[in-house]
């Protein structure tokens, strides 16, 4: 399968990620290495076969809705990297 | 006391227990064997020389009050992505430089519950992607059989710390075989235990329907202690498994007569290492002799593993690593104009390149289009295989295999060739699909002196069997642990 600059520029956006032109080229000839190896899957019959998402069986993992101790504001705060004591401080959005 | 790194964690514990060395003295020891040998072995990100010795003066006060917990003041290290209070965890990255959990994993407090003393955080892949730990951002470790050689990955620093004396035992985590295979080339034990057996809470996820914590140690024995210590029930992870947890020591039987063995045809296939063959039929054999029966047996979808596992662990990754957004932690590149630009430019700057590409991976895998014809249909090839191995376990109880096609390679030798490096875990990683426990011993030796290991997997929750076989054969094959 192979993997266009293109392509791997608009997954990048996706990704949140930004590739020098370099790095865009080496990526889509890996990726299309990998994919075209990936094609292997298609000599499996899974016409009977559902979808396994976790390794063991089980369903939804609930607790009593109760408050519990948890991190304080300091301590939820102390690796951010742009100090103030009640928020994360960012670039504006709008 | 040089001896005392030649020791195991068994046999340290006694002497502990019966005060014929102090917490204080041996950490002490370990603490300059680190400081005298992390230059040309690379294991170690972060020294924790401090808190050690602060671990260990508490430890030889519970000692004193007659404390009988076998990890009592012996020094562990720990992968660098286990969250650990107040102490730098890297994950190997640029992009977590700095940041310090707030809390510990619950495997760490379980340790320190135990009155382990950590020594400090080691090397591995970046986010615990690859085989050989040459991705880390910090220090890339060197085996200690022969240190131009890789220590295997992503979990390279625990093996590498185990078996050059700097530590006792170390935690570190398996999703496609990252505790397996530098386990087989470092020479040590690595158990990767049942999904769910081992809480995940503070274990910084990579994949987290494939992603397991388990022991490295120096033998069989040690690998039972560690997993009575970090097995069983946790709440705060949903995916852990509420089974009770029996006292491993107790499986150490040494015994293998009646057990069905079966030899899976397709793991013993063209690449094969001869020597690594030879080592491993040798093992089988010597299986044979003890009594078990051995049969040849088939996983017939062993040659998808690889290609399953590079569409779902990157998928996981790719939503897992979403959170490195420089907001809450880690780098933060200040040059955007824009919280998207700053996203960008962080993320862009913080991760390497293999991490990259696994995003672009999971991403491409996941997205509109794509979705149905790879992530949708490797979930269901997953569910062949896990079938598979239902099947194969109703008439065997274990299986034994190779760890890894070859041995440890020299370091840069897979570095420009992803789909290389990704085709060396084709041995290893249909026990993460399936979610079964596996663990590698010491076998033996390549003919240039590199070590062999040899893997067993079992039935889901059947680490028994595991510890049963493992420490019949590690009696008769008597590898040494440490070069």
């Amino acid at each position: 399968m192979k993997v266009t600059e293109k392509e791997v520029a608009y997954i990048s956006s996706l990704a949140r990620l930004q590739l020098g032109e370099d790095e865009t080229r080496t990526m889509a000839a890996h990726m299309s290495r990998i994919l075209e190896y990936i094609e292997k899957l298609n000599s499996v019959n899974t016409s009977t076969a559902c979808s396994t998402f976790h390794a063991m069986e089980k369903t939804n993992t609930f607790r009593d809705d109760e408050v519990k101790e948890s991190l304080s504001t300091l301590e939820a705060l102390r690796n951010s990297p742009s100090p103030h004591s009640d928020f994360f401080i960012v670039p504006k959005v709008l | 006391m040089s001896t005392i790194l030649k020791t195991t964690l068994h046999q340290l514990s006694e002497q502990l227990r019966n005060r014929d060395v102090s917490s204080v003295e041996v950490t002490r020891f370990v603490l300059n064997h680190i400081a005298e040998k992390d230059s040309s072995i690379g294991a170690f990100i972060t020294v924790c020389g401090e808190e050690a010795m602060q671990q260990a003066e508490a430890a030889d006060n519970r000692l004193k009050n007659g404390d009988q917990s076998p990890l009592c003041g012996v020094p562990v290290s720990l992968k660098d992505l286990l969250c650990t209070r107040g102490i730098e965890t890297t994950c190997g990255s640029r992009i977590l430089k700095g940041f310090h959990p707030p809390y510990d994993a619950t495997v760490v407090e379980l340790l320190k519950k135990a009155g382990a003393v950590i020594v400090g955080k080691v090397a591995m892949d970046e986010f615990a992607m690859g085989s050989s730990s040459e991705t880390c951002a910090y220090t890339i470790p060197r085996n200690p059989w022969n240190t131009d050689h890789v220590c295997g990955g992503s979990s390279g620093g625990s093996a590498a710390s185990v078996a050059s004396g700097e530590c006792y035992a170390s935690l570190g985590s398996d999703t496609g075989g990252s505790i397996r295979q530098p386990a087989s080339h470092c020479g040590v034990v690595g158990m990767k235990p049942t999904y769910g057996r081992v809480s995940r809470y503070g274990l910084i996820a990579f994949a987290s329907s494939l992603d397991q914590v388990g022991p490295f140690t120096k033998d069989i024995r040690d690998c039972a202690i560690m997993m009575n210590c970090i097995a069983g029930h946790d709440p705060r992870d949903a995916t852990s498994i509420n089974i009770p947890v029996p006292d491993y020591t107790k499986a150490l039987t040494q015994d293998v007569a009646g057990l069905t063995v079966g030899v899976p045809k397709e793991y013993f296939v063209e690449g094969l290492d001869t020597d690594v063959e030879k080592t491993v039929r040798h093992g089988i054999r010597v299986l044979e002799e003890g009594g078990a029966t051995i049969k040849e047996v088939s996983l017939p979808r062993t040659d998808t593993c690889v290609a399953v596992y590079y569409i779902i662990a990157p998928a996981e990754a790719s939503s897992n690593l979403a959170r490195y957004d420089g907001v809450r932690f880690g780098l933060r590149d200040t040059n955007g104009a824009s919280l998207a630009e700053m996203y960008r430019l962080t993320r862009s700057q913080g991760f390497g390149a293999e991490v990259k590409r696994r995003i672009l991976l999971g991403t491409y895998a996941l997205s509109s289009g794509y979705y149905d014809a790879y992530y949708k249909k490797a979930s269901q090839v997953r569910t062949v295989i896990t079938d598979d191995f239902r099947k194969i376990f109703s008439t065997c109880d274990l299986l034994v295999s190779p760890v890894a096609p070859t041995t440890a390679w020299k370091l840069g030798e897979k570095a420009d060739n992803p789909l290389s490096m990704y085709l060396s875990d084709i041995l290893t990683i249909s026990a993460n699909l399936a979610g079964i426990p596996a663990v590698s011993i010491p076998a033996g030796f390549s003919a240039h002196g590199l070590p062999v290991g040899i893997q067993l997997q079992a039935a889901h929750f059947k680490e028994e069997v595991l510890f049963r076989s493992g420490s019949y054969l590690e009696k008769h094959l008597s590898i040494p642990f440490s070069p």
